[in-house]
């Protein structure tokens, strides 16, 4: 077919876009996505009595702070990478201050504390809840947000992919601090930000797959 | 022939950045439903999307019918993914980032190469030492 006659038959059928289209199919997968882990959170461990109370309440405080900070630059870039085009700096480098914050804070606290008690702080009560459950919960957000960018352009595969599982994992990482007491700061930045970086991982091989367009 | 395509055709040597605000102007219009403002951007588009893909193409050995293939995938991309295009952006990168990504999925496909090295084939700074 020639050029002209394709543009032609391009412009026969218009549809006028809303503004909004790309914003809310993403507002949507999150919404749907934190909706979805905690559901699996409650089919694997019910309802807590003390979902955001208990012990170490400030500490919990900073592990939402936390995954949910991760969420927000997460999810700002992914509505930038979803549209062809450079998506910018900035949400990235808010990532990677919030999990410097993080490390930071995770070493001042051992430092501050008796090297007899590093081994609790670290591994905590239980350390491969985080390991496998935040992966879990991050599967149903992680299919939506791949829904959601195949409704866009996204143009850097693996780095949007990346941003993806991130964002996945953090928001299960939320949802299980529902759930979970957590009790030291190098905990959180183990056991938090490590299974986060892996779901980020897992996007970045599965990107390329799974947003081709 | 209608008369958008033909007015292209004219300014084929300008630079694509100076038509930035009217190429704007066109797609705001047509993303409210303005059919003949749409059809006038494809229309000027494909001129200078033709004029990047064969420079492009020529690089790696290939000719203006592979360029004509890519400009209408490119055409479609841009026709369908037009709810993409970030209304308070400028239009000339959005344009350009879905050409690149398509002459780089087709270089990658071709030649059985990754669409990183693909790109890396591509880029200015590796010309004649990639696939």
């Amino acid at each position: 077919m020639k050029t002209d006659e394709l543009i032609g038959l391009l412009a026969t059928n218009l549809e006028p876009v809303k503004a909004g289209r790309l914003r809310n199919t993403f507002l949507i997968a999150l919404v749907a996505g934190a909706t979805a882990a905690f559901c699996v959170m409650v089919a694997i461990f019910g309802v807590s009595g003390d979902a955001l109370g208990g012990e170490h309440f400030g500490l919990r405080i900073v592990a939402l702070a936390f995954t949910l900070g991760l969420v927000g630059a997460g999810a700002s870039f992914l509505l930038r990478a979803a549209r062809p085009g450079e998506p910018g700096r900035k949400p990235v480098m808010i990532v990677c201050l919030l999990f410097l914050a993080i490390l930071s804070a995770g070493i001042a606290a051992l430092l501050f504390a008796h090297p007899t008690g590093w081994r609790g702080m670290i591994f905590g009560p239980q350390w491969t809840a985080c390991l496998i459950c935040i992966p879990l919960f991050g599967i149903a957000p992680f299919a939506l947000l791949i829904w959601a960018l195949r409704k866009g352009a996204p143009t850097n595969l693996a780095r949007t992919g990346a941003i993806a599982g991130l964002v996945a994992g953090a928001l299960g990482a939320a949802i299980f601090t529902l759930h979970y007491p957590v009790s030291s700061l190098p905990f959180i930045a183990l056991w938090f930000g490590g299974p986060i970086a892996l779901c980020a991982l897992a996007g970045a091989i599965l990107g390329p797959r799974l947003l081709r367009w | 022939v209608p008369s958008g395509i033909q007015a292209a055709q004219g300014d084929e040597v300008m630079d694509v950045r100076s038509q930035e605000p009217e190429l704007r102007a066109l797609i705001l219009a047509g993303l409210d439903g303005d059919l003949a403002a749409h059809k006038i951007l494809l229309a000027r588009l494909s001129v200078y999307l033709r004029a990047y893909f064969r420079g492009q193409l020529a690089r790696i050995g290939r000719g203006p019918a592979d360029a004509e293939d890519l400009l209408q995938e490119t055409l479609i991309a841009l026709h369908t993914r037009r709810h993409t295009y970030d209304r308070s952006q400028p239009l000339t990168p959005w344009v350009y980032a879905i050409a690149r990504y398509r002459l780089v999925g087709e270089a990658a496909t071709r030649s059985g190469m990754s669409v990183h090295r693909g790109l890396k084939a591509l880029s200015p700074r590796r010309q004649g030492s990639g696939a």
